[in-house]
């Protein structure tokens, strides 16, 4: 199944490129409109059916991380879908509003997933207090977030106002998951564990990546290359989800 | 499991070559080797069989249970058959078998008694000697002794002390202190008591009802005798009933020891505790890491790998989750001491290597090493005195 993932993955970025290359917008926009929604929908369903038959153990903080990611690309999914159906309000702030809204539930349940991963791995690995870890997991995040608001009105006081402060938590806590999960690969990188997991870190760095050019520079979430570059995400996403499969029945 | 008497026997003559009473005597030794060679003899004849079929006779009380040389018989009375003492039995008559080997074709004098009884003295008393063993005097006990170490060792430590207290005393290597213990219990000149530790793992017999007022006993002990499962370590137990004065609840399990209303558990079962309890770690901290599913099907598979040369492996498995589940055949081998400790932990260490060996694999060996380090801890913190049974050292992966 991963390189079907892989296959479809290369095979969107050559099209969509070819596209790019011969300036052939409507094809590239009507790309991008479907592949990314569709992505992230069908990535979603594999993982529920993965992860989701079992019995939930709340304990069980890796498969439990998994479902949560599942859950999220449904969500995200939904998200893709009201950005392309609300593309006529591009700009107002009630679209801004709407768009970063829809998308904060999947965000908090992939940080509920992979913050309580690495909870419950540090408590076996003990490499950090549990309470400091908490602590820095919530001070640094919502400070990284006002400074980063801040810095962009500050640099760029054009922007709204808005857009910014409803954009900043989104890059904040991607930007931390990413770190997350890149801590755990780094911990893990000697076993088969850091495959999964190093995928969803590459997924979630590019995600942070687009939200970062958001809410910087203002890069619309409907540009269609953007949603090329998510749609990419959301299938590397769903390869780690496959790949985590292959941990369980290891 | 109490020894009460040794006897080495020649077969072919019926005639008892070494005889020990470890208690008061039971049975004239010519008559029982008469008895015995007779008896193992016509099991022969009966069964057309090579080799001896016979394995015990059992009495009232006791039991003797009979082991086979190439030419002697050793005969143990018992009041329980364990395979551990089979084992010792079968040491000492190879060990007997070789150091008197020319009597079995000349009768001499070879000062068979007192040659052999430093390796009876190895085998059955020197085992029950540890630092914290309690001596008792016995009043008269120079009539008991004339080894002039021994006496020397007892006219100068007080009437009741441990072992330890006693090298203490006397500014003597505890080692030393100890063989100089088994020395003067072997000659019947003290006898001993084995204080409890925290560790150690005692099961309630139904003598004394946790309600009951106990004399010498106070209420929280008393308390605590529904948690002395045959599992359950003293410190643990202690724990759950919150004891104010574990010195004090230690001395008191002793007593009721004494009085029967508590037992300590087989060497083999408290090695099964132990690893039960160190494997149970180390599946709890995997299964948080990998999840349930991967750090069960990998204790699975580990076990179907050992599993024919290790065939008691097949009563280790899971309950729900990975909560370890020794089955009841296997608990009741080690109740009987059918299994030997050796066997149990050989085994077990075999799983952990298998175990943590495929762990390394799916997460590397720095994390693996690190689970091993913590569930080491928490054993050691759980089992101060035993856990260092546990080689630990050669589950580490690299």
């Amino acid at each position: 199944m991963t390189f079907a993932f892989l296959f479809s993955a290369i095979v969107i970025l050559v099209l969509g490129s070819i596209a790019w290359i011969y300036d052939e917008q409507p094809a590239l926009a009507a790309l991008g409109l479907s592949s990314a929604p569709l992505s992230a929908l069908i990535m979603g369903f594999i993982g529920l059916v993965i992860f989701g038959r079992e019995d939930f153990r709340r304990e069980d903080r890796f498969h439990l991380m998994n479902l949560f990611f599942s859950l999220g690309l449904v969500l995200y999914a939904i998200s893709e879908v009201a950005a392309s159906l609300l593309a006529s309000q591009e700009g107002s702030e009630a679209y801004l509003f709407t768009v970063s809204l829809i998308q904060m539930p999947g965000l908090i349940l992939w940080a509920m997933g992979v913050l309580g991963y690495l909870r419950a791995s540090n408590s076996v690995l003990e490499t950090t207090d549990d309470r400091r870890l908490v602590g820095t997991m919530i001070v640094v995040p919502t400070a990284a977030m006002l400074i980063l608001a801040t810095l962009v009105l500050l640099l760029n006081p054009a922007r709204s106002p808005l857009e910014v402060l409803t954009t900043s938590p989104l890059a904040i806590g991607m930007g931390v998951i990413a770190l997350a999960l890149g801590y755990v690969v780094i911990v893990f990188r000697g076993g088969r564990l850091a495959r999964p997991i190093g995928l969803a870190f590459i997924a979630i760095l590019i995600l942070t990546m687009q939200i970062v050019l958001w809410c910087c520079v203002g890069l619309s979430p409907i540009e269609p290359l953007g949603q090329l570059v998510r749609t990419e995400a959301y299938i590397i996403l769903g390869m780690a989800l496959t790949s985590a499969k292959a941990i369980e029945v290891a | 499991m109490q020894i009460e008497s040794l006897y080495i026997i020649r077969r072919d003559t019926g005639v008892c070559m070494y005889h020990h009473d470890f208690a008061e005597p039971e049975f004239d030794p010519d008559l029982l080797s008469s008895f015995l060679v007779a008896m193992t003899s016509f099991f022969d004849e009966a069964t057309r069989s090579v080799t001896s079929r016979a394995r015990a006779f059992e009495g009232t009380n006791n039991r003797i249970i009979v082991e086979f040389g190439e030419w002697t018989l050793g005969a143990i009375s018992i009041t329980e058959d364990t395979e551990i003492i089979r084992e010792k039995l079968k040491r000492l008559i190879y060990a007997f078998e070789d150091q008197f080997g020319l009597l079995r074709w000349v009768d001499l004098d070879l000062a068979v008694y007192t040659r052999f009884e430093r390796n009876v003295i190895e085998e059955f008393v020197r085992g029950q000697i540890v630092p914290q063993t309690t001596m008792y005097i016995r009043r008269d006990w120079e009539f008991y002794t004339q080894k002039a170490d021994v006496v020397s060792f007892l006219k100068l430590i007080p009437e009741i002390c441990t072992v330890e207290e006693a090298a203490m005393f006397l500014e003597v290597p505890v080692e030393l202190a100890m063989n100089l213990a088994a020395e003067a219990f072997w000659e019947k000149a003290v006898t001993i008591s084995q204080s409890a530790m925290p560790d150690d793992i005692y099961q309630a017999t139904t003598l004394i009802h946790p309600t009951e007022t106990v004399d010498g006993i106070s209420e929280d002990t008393a308390k605590v005798l529904p948690e002395l499962d045959g599992e359950t370590p003293l410190s643990i137990a202690a724990e759950r009933v919150k004891t104010s004065d574990l010195k004090q609840f230690l001395d008191e399990i002793a007593v009721l020891a004494q009085r029967k209303a508590v037992e300590l558990v087989s060497p083999a079962q408290a090695t099964t505790v132990l690893y039960t309890a160190a494997l149970q770690e180390t599946l709890n901290r995997c299964a948080k890491i990998l999840g349930i599913k991967p750090a069960r099907s990998m204790f699975f598979s580990s076990k179907e790998k050992l599993i024919t040369e290790l065939p008691w492996l097949a009563f280790v498995g899971l309950e729900e989750g990975v909560d370890v589940e020794i089955k009841t055949s296997l608990v009741s081998a080690t109740v009987k001491g059918s299994i030997t400790p050796e066997t149990l932990s050989g085994g077990f260490r075999e799983l952990f290597q298998e175990y943590t060996r495929r762990m390394s694999t799916l997460m590397g060996s720095n994390p693996v090493n690190t689970i091993l380090t913590g569930a080491r801890t928490y054993i050691e913190r759980q089992f101060p005195s035993t856990a260092f049974d546990i080689h630990w050292e050669t589950f580490q992966v690299s």
